[in-house]
């Protein structure tokens, strides 16, 4: 009715932030669900399991109310590819998630007693990546609020540098493991270590969803 | 026809015209005052009501004289002095029925042009082509093209500079305490100029450009001070700073809602009022000149409309208005208002009738081209151009059926 009224569009930075609260959900589980697989307890991994293939479909469900709330009509403080682009970046987070809780649930995997150390190390570095990548994630609102720029945008690039260096902390770990791995390979069944190598490879992936996502959202600052 | 029943017909249409733009309009003026929570419905209601009548007291007879005598000569009625006040009548409620219906089918509309159209198309049946000014309805099409785009340049500076100094800052709590002040001095000093530079016509107090100057100097250098000692008693917490500076730019706000209620009230009195202005004078001086003021009391009647109307009808419409938009807040309400008020009390002071509702837009836009805003629907624009294409024409027919109407029964 008002002209000013239907001015205002709706804002997609607090979805956003919810999507990332949906994410988070999501990757809170993969701890658990590994832990689990170290304990042996397959009846946990697949409980663990269906609970990450939830969380990741409302992920998806916020994903596309916020996509369908994005008509080119609209004028935003960042570009509205840049937005799109960094929502689809998150959602690859969850989305790792749940292709490693799919491997887990194809076969019974065994863990080799020589790599529990190094996987528990890598897993460790995996959840700090995606953990920095949350923190900087959960800024949107204050940024939106100080246009994208200032204090609070140097503020946020030097989390992302910071997560970049924990992404590669998670890379050198992955390493770590898989060098690990193929000195006992002898040891070990053909189809465990192909499992393990598409294993290392998810959570790899999933750490480097984290990094991209901090590289989207370093698209959308202003250096004023 | 006997001429005091014209008199109270003229005063009830244009009451009527008023409540009608006061019910409609003014909750435009305060949506993001609302939407922003720097005033609730109530307070918002009280603001809007009294600056709207300070507004339509103090400068709203620039842009009335506009449209009693700026459009069409009334000289050209000499011999036919009935004619010109069945017209200016017909002028007023034609376009206050256009609003009425409009509204009611949720067309957007404006009341500025409604009026300028109804006063038009009256003059178009009775003078004639070239019985109307042009030249001056040109100003008044170039004003509407302007206005949104100069306010909305203003708006985009003032949220530019807090933007800069305050939101990007690392203290932003001290730089609003900073600059605050500067905004509120130039708040004041702009009121003030604009009341009182060639006008306060009724206290036979006509100061030249000179002591306007000095006097407003004075008053804004207060408006700092004000806006020091209100600041200044703010104590810092330990929560977010930023939600902090939008705390501390309520009042703010509060003071450039009223602000532009009083530049609202500058210049849509005269949509309702103006043409009943020159009905008066000539029912009171059987002439047509019209060199006589713009009497106070009309003035008052014409404010008090405005007030009437927002605070009936216009309490539900700011009700829907203010819980529609989500994503304003003081700092951001404060430099789309500043710029809109500043924009129309510029054109009161020129005489222009300007649609306070597309400045406001324009403004809101300025905001937006500063990363102010989350989300702007361009697409509003395309009903910005509709409501004048629409408004000028439609309130035009119904002003001239009105004025055949009017003639055929009486003469």
């Amino acid at each position: 009715m008002s002209i000013i009224s239907k001015l205002f569009g709706k804002s997609p930075f607090e979805p956003l932030y919810q999507h990332m609260l949906k994410v988070k959900e999501c990757v809170d589980l993969v701890r658990p669900l590994m832990d689990a697989l170290l304990k042996k307890d397959e009846k946990k991994v697949k409980e663990i399991a269906e609970r990450v293939f939830k969380a990741e479909h409302e992920a998806d469900l916020v994903k596309k109310d916020i996509r369908n709330h994005l008509p080119k009509s609209l004028f935003l403080p960042v570009a509205r590819g840049d937005i799109l682009r960094f929502l689809k970046e998150q959602d690859s987070i969850a989305d790792s998630a749940e292709d490693l809780a799919v491997l887990l649930i194809l076969r019974k995997t065994i863990v080799p007693e020589e790599l529990k150390d190094e996987i528990k190390d890598f897993v460790d570095k995996v959840i700090e990546t995606y953990e920095m990548a949350m923190t900087v994630s959960s800024e949107i609102k204050i940024l939106a609020e100080t246009s994208f720029g200032g204090v609070e945008a140097h503020k946020v690039m030097e989390l992302i540098e910071q997560l970049k260096v924990r992404e590669w902390e998670a890379d050198k770990a992955q390493m770590e493991a898989a060098k690990k791995m193929f000195a006992i390979e002898k040891k070990l069944d053909p189809v465990d270590v192909m499992m393990w190598m598409n294993i290392f490879k998810e959570l790899g992936t999933l750490a480097n969803h984290a990094e991209n996502a901090g590289d989207r959202m370093r698209m959308m600052l202003h250096n004023s | 026809m006997d001429a005091s029943f014209i008199l109270i017909a003229a005063v009830l249409v244009g009451l009527y015209s008023a409540i009608n733009i006061g019910a409609n309009d003014v909750a435009n003026a305060m949506a993001t005052s609302v939407a922003s929570k720097a005033l609730t419905i109530k307070r918002a209601v009280i603001v809007a009501g009294v600056c709207d009548v300070l507004g339509a007291v103090l400068v709203g007879s620039h842009v009335a004289n506009t449209i009693r005598k700026g459009l069409i000569d009334p000289m050209q009625f000499s011999d036919k002095q009935i004619l010109f006040l069945f017209g200016m009548l017909a002028a007023v409620l034609g376009s206050a029925l256009w609003v009425n219906i409009a509204t009611f089918f949720k067309l957007p509309v404006s009341t500025t042009h409604s009026i300028i159209g109804g006063v038009l198309g009256f003059g178009l049946v009775s003078v004639g082509f070239a019985g109307i000014k042009w030249k001056v309805v040109l100003y008044v099409v170039l004003s509407w093209l302007v206005s949104p785009i100069f306010g909305g340049i203003i708006a985009f500076t003032i949220f530019s500079i807090i933007r800069k100094f305050i939101l990007s800052s690392k203290e932003p709590i001290s730089q609003t305490k900073k600059i605050g002040p500067f905004f509120t001095g130039i708040v004041f000093f702009i009121l003030s100029m604009s009341i009182i530079y060639k006008g306060l016509k009724h206290l036979h107090l006509d100061l030249d450009f000179s002591k306007s100057l000095i006097i407003s100097l004075c008053v804004g250098f207060g408006g700092f001070l004000l806006g020091s000692f209100l600041l200044r008693r703010y104590k810092e917490k330990d929560t977010d700073p930023y939600y902090q500076v939008e705390k501390m730019a309520n009042p703010l706000q509060v003071l450039s809602a009223s602000f532009q209620a009083f530049s609202h009230g500058a210049n849509d009195v005269a949509n309702a009022i103006g043409p009943i202005a020159a009905i008066v004078v000539v029912v009171q001086t059987q002439k047509l000149d019209m060199q006589v003021e713009i009497p106070l009391w009309l003035l008052l009647i014409g404010g008090a409309g405005l007030a009437f109307g927002v605070y009936t009808w216009g309490y539900r419409v700011m009700e829907t208005v203010g819980k529609k938009i989500t994503s304003i807040t003081p700092t951001r309400g404060f430099s789309a208002e500043f710029g809109t008020a500043t924009t129309v009390l510029l054109c009161s002071r020129l005489g222009m009738p300007v649609s306070t509702t597309h400045v406001a837009v324009g403004n809101i836009i300025g905001v937006g081209l500063a990363r102010g805003i989350s989300a702007i629907n361009l697409d509003v624009i395309k009903k910005i151009f509709s409501a004048w294409i629409i408004s000028l024409p439609a309130a035009g027919l119904f002003a001239v059926a009105i004025y055949l109407i009017l003639k055929f029964i009486f003469i």
